[in-house]
């Protein structure tokens, strides 16, 4: 499913159920939205923004 | 509110598919402390809408709409300067940027930028950016801050 949008949170902004989701009472959450279907999803953002980025997907091996 | 410009050195650090140095690790370390900001502070990411088709040529779909939503991309300098002069094209941004908040320019290549800085536009490595943002951050877990955002716009710009 592709990625509509993603957003930075701090995890103690979220609910106590998503705090429970993630294992987590504080740090940095992205919180995505996916379609077609549109739906919300949030992942940890534990290892930085390149792990997450990689998360997606690799990265092309080219030089810019 | 500060806006921050990371220049092409770093978002080719962060999508590069080895990071081989440790300039390069400081590199992506002081963009996570960026995107943090974004949410620990005032803080937004502009990238030039030239900067973004470079790095574009790494990224697949999600990677882009992610830039997309995370990120400012701006599109107007455009057509104001060529399509691969970034340097212009940053220095037409930050000047604008500049005149609604200021604005820090990430970059390892200080003295490339040097002749953009004033009181409103700081240039500043990626080292000397984590060094600052964690004493911010310390003086915050000790308790000894009235406002995370002043103090991390007096040490960014001091």
């Amino acid at each position: 499913m592709g990625l509509k949008s993603a957003r930075i949170a701090k995890i103690e902004n979220l609910s106590d159920e998503e705090k429970a989701q993630l294992g987590r009472e504080e740090g940095f959450a992205i919180i995505e939205i996916r379609n077609p279907e549109p739906r919300e999803e949030i992942k940890l953002l534990g290892g930085g923004i390149r792990e997450y980025f990689l998360s997606l997907g690799n990265f092309n091996d080219v030089e810019i | 509110m500060i806006t921050i410009m990371p220049c092409l050195e770093m978002l080719r650090a962060v999508t590069d598919i080895n990071i081989s140095s440790d300039a390069a690790r400081k590199r992506v370390e002081a963009f996570n402390i960026a995107n943090e900001l974004i949410v620990e502070a005032d803080i937004s990411i502009l990238i030039p809408s030239q900067m973004f088709e470079r790095i574009s040529t790494r990224l697949n779909d999600d990677h882009k709409a992610a830039f997309q939503t995370l990120y400012r991309i701006d599109n107007s300098t455009r057509d104001a300067v060529p399509k691969f002069d970034l340097h212009q094209a940053i220095k037409l941004l930050a000047d604008a940027e500049s005149k609604a908040r200021p604005i820090i320019i990430l970059t390892d290549s200080c003295s490339d930028y040097s002749s953009f800085a004033n009181s409103r536009i700081k240039i500043i490595s990626s080292e000397e950016f984590i060094k600052r943002v964690n004493l911010v951050r310390y003086w915050k877990k000790k308790g000894i801050l009235s406002s995370f955002d002043d103090a991390l716009g007096i040490i960014l710009f001091r």
